[in-house]
């Protein structure tokens, strides 16, 4: 993840830009300018140009109002005509919530390891003498690599004692804990494979030149909320993580969302908390096997990673739903026509409500962000509102950080059979060290009952999605 | 005393000021003595078409784009230039 990086504001203010167009009425006739406004002729260019950064712009927005750029991306169609297609959309055309905008893609170093102009060709060469593959020589006064036979192991950089290899990675590809992302050959730019990618967004916070976007459904519900009438309420339902996101206090945040035009706001604890109760029940039941596990349920890219990846580990899995299913449930019993809007940091998220009949759109807090900005929302200033939910736990509310999960399962459990003794055993986030974890723990051998499995590092505080860095938001919660 | 003001509007906020909630801990108890920390809700200056928020006055300089560890390389370079 990068610190401080200026992509995400990047997003922010576009976004804000996009849905004050829509609430203008003037979207169409004026997102054309867009590009030109932000990147002006005197403005100093990002990348090689100005061009090209409002070629960047032009794709950013497409993938706010929700196309798919990796397949209906088409350079005849102007901006306007892509808008007129998102507006007659009602939600995503596809579960998939990553595109890659394969023109911003700078094709990073092409190798892992260059040897760069500090080598000094040496009498000791070590990184000739410790490479495995004989693939460093000596020209013109200096180490080269033959990347015919390199496999990029790292033994020279590690060894060369004036530290002169050079260590540059792909960043996407690095953070993957799958591997789902590769170079293409061909084009020799980032391509995601589908059938391995688990949604987690550590690729979209890795990229330094914000290349792989989020498909956004902000367009979707802005005209929800543009065309709503009493009948067809809209609920925001935010998840344990909002904490610490915007200024203020959570109530104010509700008030905002009020005045943005949701009608009711549930908290996603609510649900948490049943999903914790449900888990405490399954435990209990599978105690009575001498050796039992589970695997908690509510992280979607853990849960994909499974499916795809660890299948071994598919039957631990708790049957229990995610606290946003739930929530989402309990929303359509109320009011069975309404719209379901879940407000939180994750992009997995957006695949697991696609496929959830009562979740209707999946926001991010960084897009709720351009909402608040767009309505110009003092937070700070607003008068408090409480849930439209019932009181929930303290449990439940740290459900957003490692071992919140957990926690909350023994808790409920110690409370229905305070004889089941539960041994929890927490993956905290799943990089590759974390997929390592969950593949050893599939095996079913350690002396761990219950399994918390998190993406993102320290729980969803930490997700692709967040206005603020963790340590920030974390103090809040405590 | 260095005067500093902190705008946490919610563009202020939202656009990476929240970190600068934690600028107090950049600093020594007697390094605090002679600096007063404010916060502040929005100033309005955000509301400009070209703003660069977040924002953050020094004895009413105003820093714009803001960043934590910039803000407290500059208190501390006011701090030594006292003494």
């Amino acid at each position: 993840m990068i610190e401080r990086s200026k992509v995400t504001k990047i997003k922010k203010s576009l976004g804000a830009t996009l849905l004050k167009l829509y609430f203008q009425d003037n979207l169409i006739d004026e997102i054309e300018k867009v590009p030109i406004k932000r990147n002006p002729k005197n403005k100093d260019s990002l990348r090689c140009c100005i061009y090209k950064d409002r070629a960047m712009s032009r794709y950013r927005l497409m993938a706010l109002m929700g196309i798919d750029i990796e397949n209906e991306d088409n350079e005849f169609n102007s901006l306007s005509d892509f808008t007129q297609m998102a507006l007659k959309r009602e939600k995503p055309d596809n579960d998939k919530p990553i595109s890659i905008v394969d023109m911003s893609c700078i094709s990073c170093q092409q190798h892992k390891y260059v040897i760069s102009d500090i080598c000094k060709a040496c009498e000791a060469r070590p990184c000739e003498t410790n490479c495995p593959k004989n693939s460093i020589s000596i020209l013109n006064g200096k180490s080269i690599i033959n990347y015919d036979t390199c496999i990029s192991c790292g033994k020279c950089y590690n060894v060369c004692p004036y530290k002169a290899v050079i260590h540059s990675p792909i960043p996407c590809e690095e953070v993957c804990p799958v591997d789902a992302i590769y170079r293409d050959e061909k084009t020799g730019k980032e391509v995601i494979d589908y059938s391995k990618c688990i949604f987690c967004g550590k690729c979209i916070q890795a990229c330094p030149f914000g290349t792989i976007v989020e498909r956004s459904q902000m367009l979707y519900i802005a005209k929800q909320i543009k065309t709503k009438n009493k009948q067809k309420p809209i609920i925001a339902m935010l998840a344990p993580s909002i904490i610490g996101q915007f200024p203020g206090t959570v109530q104010q945040v509700i008030t905002a969302l009020k005045q943005i035009g949701f009608d009711y706001v549930y908290e996603v604890a609510y649900g948490a908390d049943i999903t914790a109760q449900h888990e405490a029940q399954e435990i209990i039941e599978r105690s009575n096997d001498k050796q039992f596990l589970m695997g908690t349920s509510c992280c979607p890219a853990y849960i994909e990673a499974v499916r795809k990846h660890v299948k071994t580990f598919e039957k631990y899995i708790s049957k229990a739903k995610t606290p946003m299913a739930y929530t989402a449930e309990f929303a359509k019993q109320k009011f069975p026509d309404c719209k379901t809007v879940f407000i939180g940091p994750c992009v997995a998220k957006k695949f697991e409500g696609f496929h959830n009949n009562y979740v209707d759109y999946v926001l991010t807090f960084e897009e709720l962000s351009s909402f608040f900005l767009a309505f110009n929302i003092e937070i700070t200033e607003l008068k408090e509102t409480s849930y439209d939910t019932i009181q929930t736990t303290k449990e439940a509310q740290h459900f957003c950080v490692s071992g919140g999960v957990a926690n909350t399962v023994k808790y409920y459990s110690n409370k229905i059979n305070p004889l089941v003794k539960i041994n929890s055993y927490l993956i905290n986030g799943l990089g590759k060290k974390g997929f390592r974890e969950l593949k050893n723990t599939a095996k079913g051998k350690l002396p761990y009952n219950l399994i918390e499995c998190m993406s993102c590092e320290g729980g969803c505080l930490s997700g692709p999605g967040v206005n603020v860095p963790s340590k920030i938001s974390i103090r809040k919660l405590n | 005393m260095i005067k500093v003001k902190i705008c946490l509007g919610t563009a202020c906020y939202i656009l990476g000021g929240a970190e600068l909630i934690s600028l107090k801990e950049h600093f020594t108890k007697e390094e605090l003595k002679n600096i007063s920390i404010e916060v502040e809700t929005c100033i309005g200056i955000c509301k400009n078409e070209n703003a660069k928020p977040p924002y953050v006055f020094i004895n009413n300089e105003i820093f714009e784009n803001a960043e934590l560890l910039m803000i407290v390389s500059e208190i501390k370079n006011l701090l030594n230039n006292k003494e």
